[in-house]
């Protein structure tokens, strides 16, 4: 397990020894292959289910109370995975882009490592530590490598975020210092969990703060749109890939789990935040001029649905959430793949400026449609399985207020149909006439992985359902 | 001679010998290098001598440093007032050689004996066992910080800034002598362990301790007497304020714990309350006038005032605490001194005046220059002092955290971390000004 967590750390050791631009693509993408295998190896021992059935102890800080503790079981371990796949897919993209410096690598590598790191933690100090770090390497790579408004964009980011997570150390504070709870290891908060929840019934909401903000739920979600737009394509990718999942996933692992008294009471809350997420989130989407904010927004809407499922309390609708979760990693990832791939060519995200994209390179424009259809849930795509599993297991417990997020679903329909209808169809526009949109190999290569597991996880979701079964814990 | 050798002041142990050696090192470094100024030698003698005889000390401390505690001399040297040692030397050995005091003040060279003096009683302070000597060594301290915050004499600031320490300096060794006499008035004594055992409650003890309190706070930058902070950040040369600003805080918190805690002050519930007052006030003043600064070096003034404001309450509740609280103040102390050398750097690379100010404004990226490995240290320091983890900031902010929060002073607890958030926007900005090139398109 340690193995897979310090990789990215001597990746980045390693990158910071390589000076040019093109060394340090190659040796990124083949330092993925050892993270790979290393991967492979903890799937092969990890155990179905939801408790850190294997966990791997490193030592101890006793001022802290903290035990340096690793975990794995499918339900982080299969995020771990799709972080391994984006960062491998993304590797392909790096290739031969000019942009691409040994510092970006560095920083990218560094993010991978505050990412595997805060989902294997099985400590909340531990946890916490990894889950701020991340901020770092995110700070400067919107910060140095964004557009316009990046620093903006970056600040604002950092603020809400590093907000959000203040209330979780207070938690953390409150637990170490005011409770009987021998350590933060997570085996032993939730063995006491009983006794925490007793004790402050407020606890929970700390640890729930700081996940609402990165998933983001509304009316938290404002840093969004900013930091997706600003961002360069791979950190865009990454973003909604794995580090709006991780929002998600300290939901399930840290309040879920461990104070779920506290979290069953506050569904009906998140069913309203979510409800109004969707609606605003693809409201938002609908009237944008840019289209990376256009897809930042129905970023918000699908989280949204990921966090209605959640809010239900029946087994579909929170093993639906969990897939829905996963899915989006990765059609929105492909849209901000592919636009980023357009973007790179024209420097333009006006939507205004494109038009016949199918004339000009009809590989690029499958993927594009491709993505979009995943994106607003066709079935025999993934984010079909995610929705309808959601919207049921929704109907079953709320009943007819499922309508509500169902608009959703339309307006979602209509602002992914308007982009594909301006950006890919009808006449070439003299912005996309200027330029050459012949794919190099190693984009084709990226955008490929992406295809695969689309197809795969909508043709075949238990592969995925089956192995997350036991670890979405119901009530 | 050998009636001589058996007086009194010989009559020493050989550990109370090896207690001791650390001061003579550094009394044998003042003299030398005052011998040295008086001969004029060149300034590879001053950097040899500060390096070799600060180190020495270091080592001296180092071995006796788990030594069990001593009373002699009226000292009473311990554990803590070792590492305070250990630590002070580190940061004056740092600050001179970071900022390249001997070649920039290669015709001046008295600076080291000065350096030497501000080691010596900054490691003699928290030895105190009575209030009497705890003024005199912080008088002793202040009079060669007075010199050397001027010792720039052709700079304005610097002058302006040696006038304000010194008046405001007076001012508030006046409050803590005030606070001597009436602890006196009160109790007869000034002695700590007379103190524990008789001093009786009333206005009288409360009014002692105010000012007391008041005196302490002053070198401290708390507010309501953080006022004189910025003005000598800012005019002081760069290594002057950097020690100031490590230096003094970390051996002042000591002592200061330790005198609460010897005398039993610290069982006063009244002087808990000033030490909340006075913490919350600087958390969110000094945020407020950090965020709102122009000027790189009062920023820093101000979170200091922040910093200091967190540990107010830790140092009137004494020893329970005072590891967290001396921790927090070396890493702080550490990570000043690691902020300002590459910014004197960078400030004179771009041709300025390495102890001028900068606005940070001026930070900004240019575009024919890349990220130098002193605007990566610079910004490293930045976040850990914001208190991001896995940097050292982090852990230290977060231990005095769960120590305020376990003597139930929650509110203080909340008010340093919207602190911290505040503190992202004014020590992030800068960060991101080093490496963020404006209005131009480098990505995607």
């Amino acid at each position: 397990m340690v193995k897979v967590l310090l990789w990215p750390l001597v990746s980045a050791l390693v990158l910071s020894l390589l000076p040019r631009n093109k060394w340090a693509q190659w040796g990124n993408f083949f330092l993925h292959i050892p993270w790979i295998v290393f991967l492979v190896a903890l799937i092969k021992v990890t155990p179905v289910g939801n408790a850190f059935g294997l966990e791997e102890v490193y030592g101890s800080l006793p001022v802290f109370k903290s035990t340096l503790a690793l975990g794995a079981d499918s339900l982080n371990v299969s995020l771990v995975a799709l972080t391994v796949f984006l960062s491998f897919s993304l590797s392909f993209y790096f290739l031969n882009h000019p942009k691409i410096s040994p510092g970006f690598l560095i920083l990218f590598q560094l993010l991978n490592f505050g990412t595997v790191g805060s989902l294997l933690a099985a400590d909340a100090f531990v946890f916490y530590v990894f889950w701020e770090f991340m901020l770092i390497p995110l700070f400067f790579l919107i910060g140095v490598w964004g557009s316009e408004n990046r620093v903006y964009a970056a600040l604002k980011f950092f603020a809400m975020t590093l907000a959000g997570s203040l209330f979780l150390l207070g938690g953390i504070f409150f637990i170490v210092t005011r409770t009987q709870v021998q350590s933060l290891e997570w085996l032993e908060i939730s063995r006491n969990s009983a006794v925490l929840s007793a004790t402050a019934p407020w606890l929970g909401w700390a640890f729930l703060a700081a996940f609402l903000v990165k998933i983001p739920v509304w009316p938290l979600h404002t840093w969004l749109p900013d930091a997706h737009t600003e961002a360069p394509t791979a950190v865009s990718v990454m973003l909604a890939g794995i580090l709006l999942k991780l929002g998600i996933y300290g939901m399930l692992r840290w309040v879920l789990q461990l104070f779920p008294t506290l979290y069953w009471n506050t569904t009906d809350w998140l069913f309203a935040a979510a409800v109004i997420g969707i609606i605003l989130g693809s409201y938002g989407a609908l009237r944008q001029k840019d289209i990376k904010r256009m897809i930042a927004y129905s970023s918000v809407a699908h989280l949204g649905f990921v966090v209605l499922g959640l809010a239900a309390t029946n087994a579909a609708a929170q093993s639906g959430a969990f897939f829905q979760n996963f899915a989006h990693g990765l059609s929105t990832g492909l849209l901000f793949l592919c636009f980023g791939m357009i973007y790179d060519r024209t420097h333009s995200r006006k939507l205004d400026d494109y038009g016949g994209l199918a004339t000009s390179n009809r590989f690029l424009a499958f993927a594009f449609v491709f993505a979009c259809m995943a994106s607003v849930a066709l079935p025999g795509l993934p984010g079909f399985v995610g929705e309808f599993l959601i919207l049921s297991g929704t109907y079953l417990q709320r009943g007819w207020w499922v309508l509500l997020p169902l608009l959703g679903v339309v307006l979602g329909a209509l602002y992914i149909l308007q982009l594909v209808k301006t950006l890919v169809f009808g006449k070439v526009s003299p912005l996309m006439q200027s330029h050459s949109f012949t794919l190099k190999w190693n984009e084709v290569a990226a955008i490929l992985p992406f295809l695969v597991g689309l197809v795969l996880l909508g043709l075949a979701p238990q592969l995925l359902l089956a192995w997350t079964n036991g670890s979405i814990p119901v009530r | 001679m050998s009636e001589f050798f058996q007086s009194k002041i010989f009559e020493l142990s050989f550990n109370q010998f090896l207690e001791l050696l650390p001061f003579l090192i550094l009394v044998g470094g003042f003299g030398l290098s005052v011998v040295g100024a008086a001969l004029k030698f060149p300034p590879r003698f001053f950097k040899l001598t500060g390096v070799l005889l600060l180190g020495l000390a270091i080592i001296a401390w180092a071995l006796i440093l788990f030594q069990s505690d001593e009373y002699l001399l009226g000292l009473h040297v311990s554990k803590l007032t070792r590492v305070v040692g250990v630590i002070c030397s580190i940061f004056a050995v740092a600050c001179f050689g970071l900022f390249n005091v001997a070649d920039r003040y290669h015709k001046r060279p008295e600076w080291l004996a000065l350096l030497f003096l501000c080691v010596l009683a900054l490691s003699l302070l928290p030895t105190a066992r009575d209030w009497i000597s705890f003024f005199v060594f912080l008088e002793f301290f202040s009079i060669p910080a007075y010199i050397l915050v001027g010792y720039d004499t052709d700079r304005e600031h610097s002058l302006e800034a040696l006038l304000k320490y010194l008046l405001s300096g007076t001012f508030s060794s006046a409050l803590l002598l005030m606070g001597i006499a009436l602890t006196y008035l009160n109790a007869g004594s000034v002695d700590y362990l007379a103190l524990s055992a008789h001093f009786p409650n009333g206005i009288l003890s409360s009014l002692a301790l105010l000012f007391l309190l008041a005196g302490i706070l002053f070198k401290m930058t708390i507010a309501p007497f953080h006022f004189w902070a910025p003005d000598v950040y800012q005019g002081a040369p760069t290594g002057v304020a950097a020690f100031l600003a490590a230096g003094t805080k970390l051996s002042v918190f000591s002592a200061a714990a330790v005198a609460f805690s010897e005398t039993g002050f610290m069982l006063h519930s009244e002087l808990m309350t000033f030490a909340v007052i006075a913490g919350s006030l600087s958390i969110v003043l000094g945020s407020f006038l950090a965020f709102s600064q122009r000027s790189f070096r009062r920023m820093l003034a101000y979170s200091g005032t922040v910093n200091a404001g967190m540990l107010a309450p830790l140092m009137v509740s004494g020893y329970t605490s005072i590891s967290s609280g001396v921790f927090f103040l070396f890493i702080y102390g550490a990570t000043i001194i690691v902020i300002l050398g590459p910014f004197s750097q960078i400030v004179s690379q771009r041709g300025l005046d390495p102890n001028g100010d900068l606005d940070p404004e001026s930070f900004n990226r240019k575009d024919s220059e890349g990220a130098s490995i002193s605007t990566l240290i610079l910004s490293t320091a930045l976040f850990s002092l914001a208190g991001i983890p896995p940097l050292p900031g982090f852990f230290a902010k977060y231990w005095i955290f769960s120590d305020l929060w376990m003597q139930g002073q929650r509110q203080v607890v909340v008010l340093g971390l919207l602190a911290t958030l505040m503190g992202v926007a004014y020590y992030i900005r800068i960060a991101g000004k080093f490496f963020f090139a404006d209005k131009r398109e480098i990505f995607t």
